[in-house]
């Protein structure tokens, strides 16, 4: 696809060749969607930074440094969730960045995202969200409705605030609500966990397979897609890291996806992944996935998915974007619920919106 | 590249209205506007800086523009439009100056991390800088505009944007905003000083801005090193002067006037440790603007050695 966000991630060098229209553009869309530092990283392994305009160089300097202090404050606030949940004996998982930090993968570099994400054992939930409620976690979402949502639909607990540290942290059991299609199996995600020390305490976070299966299903089954093509990126960084030091990799992929029963998500993620980003996918590996979608659902995704995912300028809405989002967001809500749980659900919430817009009028 | 004041009031507003890049150092930033409110107010308070090439890459994009939908109907509204929905609510469109002002102080505060920010003007003398820190409200912009049409230069009037590791200041000078009676001391004190129109009612009640001098901008590019710092604290009744500022207190009081300070870790806390151990700190305590800034000098003076 023809898109300068898309070429420069593909092919960095092309950074030092921008004009100052193209770069302004280039930022406005990258900011808010977490990808400055990747660009910023991408450019300083090129060896371009040199050759960048000076208020990019400046610009990138500033999200290095962001970027430095994210990492330190996943590992701290890792540190302080291990701590708080010392006494409960249960294991806890890492997930997304906190992972990526925690490994210093190469997906974790130029990588801004402050949210703490951890698994534990279903049956410890309770627990757990004792330990960490004394701790100082306190649920965001007071509403009845949100509460019995999260609590018997949803693959995790409503999210949590640190009340001192602002902290954001999502509590999961599994990686997929509960009353979706796919449903991963989440003991074996956690009997295949991999060991990782934090300053000193044992903690977990997923084998390599299911990290990528994880990233694969947060983004293409429970997803709308919107401007989130920072989580495809990562899929692409995670695949290529793997794919070059796990030997076995695309192997295990093929397993642990059938496993989860997830071989569409993952089918998508590396068919679009390759797509706009080139990853570097060995021939014959996307054919190898167990329950590959359709040709009509692969056609009308192949149309919608690439529009939805790339960010738009905030001065130039795009009504192709918006329509491809809005049956994404459909598609996302079709694969999260059956028919009837959707409905009430999806009624519940547009009553919901329309009392709060009329309350803000009178 | 060409200096505002230099070009025709019609050509600049032509220029905005398409999208231009000002040098706002150390920044450059792109502004782009439709409204005349915002053309007329830039044209005189950044007359002295300089229009860079649209060919130049900004580190931040500010549009100002009219609020859509039918409210436009009822009240003609200004907001600014970066590339996230910022944190704040339209305000009247004559107020566009002051949307653009909040706009920039947020990309500045949010968004630099090149540098540890304090919300502190900066003002300084032979080469030699008054760091004056305070939250707004305490008086730091009113003794900092003051000070400089006192002869001082105007470093920054917001922000001091200090390199953690050489504890070198950037200048970052822009309109000074002076609130309500700030509005008329400044005028009385010194009857020359270029203010803008005051904006009546706003959220902060009036608010005017003082033109940065050519002098100021001319002398931007160059940093300058604190050599005191002095804590601003204006009161009617009691007893006017210097009073020494305990070492630990002060590097608190730099912590909570900082905005990024949490970012910068271990580097953050050994700057700012830097910063109170080897500087006199000082708080200046004063019932009128003309004794705020002898305070001021004497506080630069004791310091000679």
């Amino acid at each position: 696809m023809d898109d300068p966000l898309l070429e420069c991630l593909r092919d960095p060098a092309r950074m030092a060749r921008l004009g100052g229209p193209a770069w302004a553009g280039l930022m406005q869309r990258a900011r808010p969607r977490a990808l400055l530092g990747k660009l910023g990283r991408a450019a300083a392994d090129t060896g371009i930074e040199e050759s960048l305009p000076p208020a990019v160089r400046r610009q990138f300097a500033s999200v290095d440094r962001l970027c430095a202090y994210n990492d330190e404050h996943l590992r701290a606030e890792a540190f302080m969730v291990l701590h708080a949940l010392r006494r409960t004996g249960a294991p806890v998982l890492f997930l997304k960045g906190t992972a990526y930090a925690l490994l210093g993968l190469e997906v974790a570099r130029g990588r801004v995202s402050s949210d703490v994400d951890i698994m534990v054992p279903r049956d410890r939930l309770e627990a757990v969200e004792q330990a960490l409620g004394a701790a100082g976690w306190l649920s965001l979402k007071t509403d009845a409705y949100d509460q019995h949502y999260y609590r018997s639909w949803m693959h995790e607990l409503p999210p949590l605030q640190h009340r001192h540290r602002a902290t954001v942290m999502d509590v999961h059991h599994t990686i997929l609500p509960l009353t979706g299609r796919i449903r991963p199996d989440a003991a074996a995600l956690l009997a295949a966990a991999r060991p990782v020390a934090v300053h000193g305490r044992q903690a977990f976070v997923l084998e390599p397979a299911d990290m990528v299966v994880h990233a694969a299903v947060h983004l293409f089954q429970d997803g709308d897609l919107a401007e989130r093509l920072r989580e495809l990126l990562d899929i692409h960084e995670l695949v290529t890291e793997f794919a070059g030091r796990e030997s076995g990799f695309w192997d295990r992929l093929a397993e642990r996806a059938a496993l989860h029963g997830a071989g569409r998500p993952v089918w998508y993620a590396l068919n679009f992944a390759r797509r706009l980003l080139a990853t570097p996918v060995p021939p014959g590996r996307l054919e190898a996935l167990p329950s590959r979608p359709r040709r009509v659902a692969r056609a009308a995704m192949g149309r919608l998915a690439p529009v939805a995912l790339l960010p738009s300028l905030p001065d130039r809405p795009s009504a192709a974007a918006a329509w491809a989002r809005r049956l994404l967001f459909l598609r996302s809500h079709w694969l999260r619920m059956p028919p009837g749980l959707l409905l009430r659900h999806l009624s519940v919430k547009a009553w919901a919106a329309l009392r709060a817009r009329l309350s803000s009028l009178f | 590249m060409s200096r505002i004041g230099a070009l025709a009031p019609a050509d600049f507003a032509r220029r905005l209205r398409a999208g231009a890049v000002l040098a706002v150092p150390p920044f450059a930033v792109r502004v782009q506007s439709r409204l005349g409110a915002l053309h007329r107010s830039m044209h005189g308070l950044y007359g002295e800086f300089d229009l860079l090439g649209n060919a130049e890459a900004p580190d931040f994009v500010i549009r100002v523009d009219g609020t859509g939908g039918w409210r436009r109907l009822l009240r003609r509204q200004s907001m600014a439009y970066i590339d996230t929905p910022p944190p704040y609510v339209p305000l009247p469109e004559r107020m566009a100056p002051l949307m653009f002002e909040q706009a920039l102080n947020w990309c500045v505060a949010t968004r630099t991390f090149t540098h540890l920010i304090l919300h502190a003007a900066v003002v300084a003398r032979e080469g030699r800088a008054l760091l004056i820190p305070g939250q707004s409200g305490q008086g730091k912009s009113t003794l900092c505009a003051a000070l400089v049409t006192r002869g001082w230069r105007h470093v920054s009037d917001e922000f001091a944007l200090l390199d953690p590791r050489s504890l070198e200041i950037t200048a970052h000078p822009r309109p000074i905003s002076l609130k309500n009676q700030s509005l008329d001391v400044i005028a009385g004190w010194a009857p020359e000083v270029q203010l803008s129109e005051a904006h009546h009612g706003t959220p902060k009640g009036t608010v005017g801005y003082v033109r940065p001098t050519r002098a100021a901008v001319d002398a931007a590019p160059a940093p300058v090193r604190p050599a005191a710092i002095l804590f601003p604290r204006f009161d009617a009744e009691g007893e006017a002067g210097l009073a020494p500022f305990g070492t630990a207190a002060a590097f608190i009081a730099l912590t909570a006037c900082s905005v990024n300070y949490r970012e910068f870790g271990q580097a953050g806390f050994v700057a700012l440790s830097r910063l109170v151990g080897e500087l006199p700190v000082m708080s200046a305590t004063y019932p009128d603007t003309a004794t705020a800034v002898g305070l001021a000098e004497r506080a630069l003076a004791g310091t000679a050695r």
